[in-house]
């Protein structure tokens, strides 16, 4: 049996009494990527990873992990490695009797080796603290531990549900560079709100907010889709009339003065996305003929988070 | 709503799903056996236990080396050795240190999250519960009860007299009968409540239910708190039914049900 994505949703909904936790969430997760689940505090993202996680049912719609359907149970759950916010294991185990404590939850035939563990624990970087009791470790320890423990058996798909929301920024870059490290061994589905962390290791993010999708794209696709419809504009010489004569190019729908600097005076210009080239090239041919020297004359590239922002704002004012 | 490039096998050998309803269940135990083994509370409540039988069973001897003006008003001291040991028993310690040790068990972990980790791995949420009621009976029984009830049977004997053998095994047993049935009623009703004290008021109030409505049931021996009086007098060779075991087996398999069927559908 053979299936084209590693994590698929449709329509999966979650309502509690009174609270409408998740509405409708359709995608596909891509086998071997590292995909962002990205959305405010309360979007829905616990309750999504939760529910792929086989710890609550949804109220309607459908999961698979490796084309197994969630209702599979036990074979469903073979498949997923699952770290929840902020992870507490049992405090008197060592990291290593975590892993072995772990590893004989599974079938006899899927149980890792003892090679296996340590494979994972010096993976992970807590090869020194491994027979150490875990209650000893400090946030960023515990939050490795919780990759191993979810790597251990070598499942198809990792959730991890805010796996750096807890850390300093040192404990932050550790994780992300075990991301980095596994990446394509293992489908790695993570929630987060730190915007940053999304655009530096995840190929694919998805936004959801108020528990309904609002987008789910490859991040940089994301991102150049975000970058073609504003531009940047600074021009040497301008006067009051220049921002009329930029606004008046066919493509553009707004040019805001931004910036004066001396001589040179800044517009922010809001574009057709599809207007990019014919706006830049009208520009170039404005100055030419106002005798004004063009400084800067781009498309604006905008982050992740000015995207995120973008994509949650524009929903609150279309709700 | 993304392409994607590859395949994922799925028919991977010992990815199949461990069959059954309680598959996890051997890891589980030997994990709860292991935390038992280490944990303090094992401590307490075998000091606490045994030192509150033995107490018991020490009052009568105690009043007869006391002077007359100390005991006066109690009453007259019991030298038999049966009824001093079972003084020991019915004072019901046992149970009590049961309830507050297990009292924790499910509400803890499902606070920490630890109980929701656990039943994200292939394993079933009613192996879960089982083996915290197996491995918590089996631990209480010999630190609650075996072993209080073995130095208490010493004091007894060098107190008091010898004692005969096999009311001494049926006695033991029954202690074990009514330790399974309190963790049973504090288990299940982990799975209802989140509160630690609730979980434990709700077996206290179990436990006494019978004083409470002693005067309004008729046949006490319905009920399944009977259980320890039915062995002792069983062990002293008084006719004694069967009603008390058969209701204590009733319980305890409803209580499991019950608790199987709210873990499966328990949020986590």
């Amino acid at each position: 049996m053979t299936t084209q994505a590693a994590i698929t949703t449709a329509g999966l909904t979650k309502h509690y009494p009174g609270v409408q936790a998740l509405s409708d969430l359709t995608l596909e997760v891509p086998v071997g990527s590292i995909y962002g689940f990205l959305g405010p505090n309360g979007a829905g993202k616990t309750t999504a990873l939760k529910m792929l996680a086989g710890l609550t049912s949804p109220t309607s719609g459908s999961a698979t992990v490796a084309g197994i359907p969630i209702e599979a149970g036990l074979a469903y759950r073979q498949q997923v490695g699952f770290l929840g916010q902020e992870p507490r294991f049992f405090g008197w185990m060592s990291g290593r009797e975590i892993l072995a404590y772990v590893g004989s939850l599974y079938p006899a035939a899927a149980r890792p080796s003892k090679a296996r563990i340590q494979e994972v624990i010096d993976l992970v970087g807590i090869t020194d603290a491994a027979d150490r009791p875990s209650r000893t470790y400090s946030g960023g320890m515990r939050q490795r531990l919780g990759i191993a423990q979810a790597l251990v058996s070598r499942p198809a798909v990792l959730l991890l549900d805010e796996p750096m929301s807890a850390l300093d920024p040192i404990g932050r870059r550790e994780i992300l560079e075990l991301m980095e490290a596994i990446k394509g061994d293992v489908t790695v589905f993570y929630s987060t709100h730190i915007l940053d962390d999304v655009q530096r290791v995840s190929d694919h993010v998805a936004i959801l907010d108020q528990g309904r999708l609002v987008r789910a794209q490859p991040t940089a696709e994301l991102l150049s889709s975000f970058s073609r419809d504003r531009m940047r504009v600074v021009l040497g010489f301008a006067t009051d009339d220049t921002a009329v004569a930029l606004a008046a190019i066919p493509g553009v729908i707004s040019a805001e003065p931004t910036d004066r600097d001396g001589t040179s005076r800044s517009y922010l210009l809001r574009i057709d996305a599809d207007a990019s080239a014919a706006v830049q090239r009208s520009v170039t041919r404005l100055a030419a003929d106002t005798d004004l020297t063009v400084i800067d004359n781009s498309l604006v590239r905008e982050g992740l988070e000015d995207v995120f922002m973008r994509l949650v704002d524009a929903k609150e004012r279309a709700a | 709503m993304t392409a994607t490039a590859s395949t994922i096998r799925t028919d991977v050998p010992g990815r199949t799903a461990s069959a059954g309803a309680l598959a996890g269940f051997g890891g589980l135990l030997r994990k709860e056996l292991i935390e038992w083994r280490r944990a303090r509370r094992t401590w307490i409540v075998l000091l606490v236990s045994t030192a509150f039988m033995t107490l018991s069973a020490l009052n009568s001897w105690l009043q007869s080396v006391l002077p007359a003006d100390v005991t006066e008003g109690a009453p007259a001291p019991i030298f038999d050795p049966m009824a001093n040991l079972a003084l020991g028993v019915t004072s019901q310690i046992f149970v009590l240190a049961a309830i507050f040790a297990v009292m924790a068990l499910i509400t803890a972990e499902r606070e920490s999250g630890t109980l929701a980790w656990t039943a994200s791995k292939p394993v079933s949420r009613s192996a879960i519960w089982l083996s915290k009621l197996v491995a918590s009976s089996a631990v209480l029984w010999v630190v609650a009860s075996i072993v209080p009830l073995v130095a208490t049977v010493a004091l007894v004997l060098a107190i008091y007299g010898p004692l005969p053998v096999l009311p001494l095994v049926i006695i033991a047993v029954g202690m074990g009968m009514a330790t399974v049935l309190y963790i049973a009623v504090a288990l299940a009703a982990s799975t209802v409540v989140t509160s630690q004290a609730a979980v434990a008021g709700i077996a206290i109030g179990f436990m006494f239910l019978p004083q409470l409505i002693g005067l309004v049931v008729p046949n006490m021996e319905l009920m399944p708190q009977s259980i320890l009086m039915w062995t002792i007098v069983t062990a002293v060779g008084e006719p004694a039914g069967f009603l008390p075991a058969l209701s204590w087996g009733v319980t305890v398999a409803a209580l499991v049900a019950f608790s199987f069927r709210r873990m499966e559908r328990m949020e986590l």
